[in-house]
């Protein structure tokens, strides 16, 4: 376990700040509580100060999780993105994707969003940006990058992917063997 | 009823100053076996009490005494005095006896005769070793009586085999090849400062470097250099070189392989490893210290020494932590622009859009007057984006105006739109 380095650290907060934008300084400056950042076998954790003062004193073949994974770094040094991150960027998301109930179902098995299945979208998203997908109750369902720019969006047939799938809360179930 | 031993209980003999016993009675009334030896003759009969016992028991005569006594010595010397046929032979410095004596005197083979035959023999060496060693001169050492043993006679054989001759040293070699001869020092040397004589090297030599509490600086050197400081590096190096040599004429005397040449040598059968190595070490071993070493077109800079990466410690300084993540963010958000160009130049196709439709509108509806809002192409309200209103004059710039630009000016209140 060990702190990430400069590199490590923007590499990461490049990808948050996809999903959340400037709010990252909430997430590192907390009123609650000192959080930080984490490294333990190339994932990254994001820990409060408390039980990272009790996580020390296990050792590393034996330490298995802690705090929250946000996600790990390949081994080309990129940083992917794990659902149980949700929790922290659909608070603090910047733009958002409602999604009908129909196609719920099949964001959850990780399909992709098509048009047909969007309910509303955030205005002014770009292409390529991030997005948290909500359903149509306000649960956040997980998180994706948008296909098309919101105007694109309004233009394109039903057929057509508006949201690229990223992670969903039912990789919980599809991937709990490689999820912590 | 008399006790059997003749002795009256209570009753002192009265011929008790002739007696030559004065403890003759015991409080407890034990037995007294017969040692209630009555040696005046004058008690001899006398005594009522003792008389009468005594014609009981016996009469033990003076004589019966002294044959006892006589006994009881020679009892005492044949118990030190041991015959041999042949003397032994002593070596008393390594407290040595050696019995020539043919072992006549063992008729056993084996057994636990043969045993006690054994231990008889070696009692009677050792007392005669013994006898031998009261003879030698004695002195007292702390309330003790030690003997004085003299110089041994016999020469042990050699516990470890010789030691091997050592290799010279470098230095000796040399002066084997050049015929130096080791030159006499006096331990004295005549010290100015002090005027005395002093050792030449130890404490209070003669001319001390580390006592000058004045050092000149050189013609060439440079002015803010520590001159104490330098002489002390110097005197470390020297140290330092000194040790090397004579661990590595150790190393040479073990016949010890040196560290640093270890994989130097070409065999013609090194391995990967072992020529990469030698590679690294032959490309640093020049003037410069590698610097100047050319590389072979994909070869990668050779990997320095020392640790290859070093990290924060892992529960550090939690506000300092904070402090760097929180001006990372700031730099990566100041990075970022301000004005995205590609929705400044949508938004301005856009506003270029609409005003061709009000233009076209305008000149439709001077052709047909009577023609409903329904437009062909591009319907205002999806085009709109909450400004609406014809645009102004310095709209036409590529930028767009700067106060519309940026991405929190677009956004005016979190407007949905499907």
């Amino acid at each position: 376990m060990r702190p990430l380095t400069e590199e490590e650290t923007s590499t990461l907060f490049q990808k948050l700040s996809k999903y959340i934008g400037e709010n990252i300084q909430l997430l590192v400056d907390r009123p609650d509580g000192t959080y930080c950042f984490r490294l333990h076998k190339d994932r990254v954790y994001y820990v409060s100060e408390k039980i990272l003062k009790l996580a020390v004193n296990i050792s590393r073949e034996n330490l298995v999780s802690l705090g929250t994974c946000f996600g790990k770094f390949t081994k080309t040094q990129k940083f992917r993105l794990h659902i149980t991150a949700l929790d922290y960027l659909a608070p603090y998301a910047k733009h958002k994707v409602w999604v009908k109930p129909g196609a719920e179902q099949s964001f959850l098995y990780g399909n992709h969003v098509l048009k047909s299945g969007l309910g509303r979208i955030t205005e002014n998203t770009n292409q390529y940006q991030g997005l948290v997908v909500y359903s149509m109750a306000d649960v956040p369902l997980g998180f994706g990058v948008a296909a098309k720019s919101t105007q694109d969006c309004r233009k394109v047939d039903p057929m057509a992917i508006v949201v690229f799938h990223q992670g969903d809360i039912g990789e919980y179930v599809r991937h709990e063997d490689t999820l912590i | 009823m008399l006790p059997p031993d003749g002795r009256v209980p209570g009753r002192r003999c009265p011929e008790l100053p002739l007696c030559h016993r004065k403890d003759n009675f015991l409080a407890s009334g034990r037995a007294y076996a017969g040692l209630h030896v009555v040696p005046s003759a004058a008690c001899a009969g006398g005594c009522l009490s003792c008389g009468s016992l005594r014609v009981a028991m016996g009469v033990r005569s003076a004589e019966e005494l002294l044959a006892q006594a006589e006994q009881a010595e020679a009892e005492k010397l044949r118990l030190i005095t041991v015959h041999k046929d042949l003397e032994l032979e002593f070596d008393l410095g390594n407290l040595l006896a050696t019995d020539r004596n043919p072992p006549t005197g063992l008729r056993q083979r084996s057994g636990p005769e043969l045993e006690a035959q054994l231990q008889g023999l070696a009692r009677d060496n050792v007392q005669l070793l013994i006898n031998q060693l009261w003879r030698l001169p004695t002195e007292r050492v702390e309330e003790a009586v030690v003997a004085k043993l003299p110089e041994p006679s016999l020469r042990l054989p050699r516990e470890k085999p010789l030691p091997k001759p050592r290799p010279l040293t470098r230095w000796q070699q040399f002066a084997q090849l050049k015929g130096i001869r080791p030159r006499k020092k006096t331990s004295l040397v005549w010290d100015e400062a002090s005027k005395q004589w002093r050792r030449r090297w130890g404490y209070q030599r003669a001319r001390d470097d580390t006592k000058e509490w004045l050092i000149e600086v050189p013609g060439g050197a440079d002015p803010d250099e520590d001159q104490f400081a330098k002489r002390q590096r110097a005197k470390k190096e020297r140290v330092a070189k000194n040790e090397l040599n004579r661990l590595r004429n150790i190393a040479r005397a073990h016949k010890v392989q040196l560290p640093s040449q270890g994989g130097m040598h070409p065999t013609g059968y090194q391995s990967r490893a072992e020529l990469g190595k030698a590679m690294q070490v032959a490309k640093v071993s020049t003037a410069s210290v590698g610097r100047f070493q050319e590389r072979l077109p994909k070869e990668k800079p050779p990997r320095g020494p020392g640790r290859k990466r070093r990290f924060q410690p892992n529960v550090g300084d939690f506000a300092a932590e904070k402090q760097s993540q929180l001006e990372l963010i700031r730099v990566m958000n100041s990075k970022k622009p301000r004005m995205d160009v590609t929705r400044a130049t949508n938004k301005q196709m856009r506003e270029e859009d609409r005003e061709e439709a009000a233009k076209r509108k305008t000149a439709r509806g001077g052709n047909r007057k009577g023609h409903g809002g329904k437009r062909k192409g591009r319907p205002p309200g999806l085009g709109g984006k909450g400004k609406g209103g014809p645009p102004g004059p310095g709209n036409k710039r590529k930028g767009g105006p700067p106060g519309v630009g940026g991405k929190k000016g677009q956004r005016p209140g979190g407007k949905r739109r499907k």
